[in-house]
């Protein structure tokens, strides 16, 4: 059963994913990204990770998709085709990299991990609830939640300062 | 509540994710897509972590992919804002058309 599950999720993330960058479109793209994001999430659900899949869906599937719809739409959709054929090579070397990094991560599957079995861990029912994720976050975790909460402010008075017109005027 | 998917299919599909991805970083010259790769990217990696939270009985390691959810936010805001104001001088999304630092 929880096989089943986790190959029809793996199926769909893997194809959305595929899809994300091979739509012409950035609009399906964006699409193709919250599906593989919510299969993602879905994943998260059989790893015992409920607060995460749900975190997942609020920030990723709602906040930063609508973000990238907002923008794809804001440009319109480009017309500038030509661009797009400018380097032959890359997807030869894209394959040959992919190749190359599977062989080698397979390679080391193989071998196993030190101190790791493939059978999970016995766990509790509250393992990874919001109450438990929540206590190692403002307990152990406390400084670089903080420091993370600073960063997103940063980041947000960062875009909103790059957007504002005007701010790549040259001053001499 | 699992334990009968092993741990290395889990692997093997974050770096499915990942690699895809990374193909979509390198043969893309959309900057949107391009950033969307980078978000599979940044999935592929916390999928990772939280197997081997899973596997390992560990939750700092579902702590630690929360955090990246949050900069994967703050990396997606940044980023579309750099793109909508590179959009405004060169007037094209394709980064073989963004061929001058200063101008």
């Amino acid at each position: 059963m929880e096989m089943t599950v986790f190959i029809v999720l793996a199926f769909l993330s893997v194809v959305s994913a595929v899809l994300t960058i091979l739509w012409r479109d950035p609009v399906w793209s964006a699409f193709s990204l919250v599906v593989c994001l919510l299969g993602q999430a879905g994943l998260y659900v059989t790893l015992a990770a409920n607060f995460l899949a749900a975190m997942q869906i609020l920030v990723y599937a709602a906040a930063v998709i609508v973000l990238f719809v907002v923008v794809v739409k804001l440009l319109g959709f480009p017309t500038d085709s030509a661009a797009s054929h400018h380097v032959k090579f890359v997807p030869y070397a894209g394959g040959l990299v992919v190749l190359l990094l599977v062989g080698k991560f397979t390679k080391v599957l193989m071998a196993g991990q030190p101190g790791l079995t493939s059978t999970s861990a016995t766990i509790g029912d509250d393992f990874g609830s919001t109450a438990t994720v929540g206590d190692l976050l403002v307990q152990q975790f406390l400084l670089p939640f903080e420091l993370i909460s600073l960063l997103l402010l940063v980041a947000m008075v960062g875009a909103a300062v790059i957007v504002r017109r005007g701010f790549w005027r040259e001053t001499p | 509540m699992i334990g009968e998917v092993p741990l290395y299919y889990y692997l093997l599909l974050s770096f499915l994710l990942f690699a895809t991805g990374m193909l979509g970083m390198l043969v893309r010259r959309n900057v949107l897509i391009m950033l969307m790769a980078m978000q599979l990217m940044l999935g592929g990696a916390n999928l990772a972590l939280m197997a081997y939270a899973r596997f390992r009985g560990d939750e700092a390691g579902q702590v630690m992919a929360f955090f990246v959810i949050v900069l994967a936010a703050a990396e997606g805001a940044v980023g579309l804002a750099l793109v909508i104001a590179v959009y405004r001088h060169f007037k094209t999304l394709y980064i073989d058309r963004f061929n001058t630092l200063k101008g």
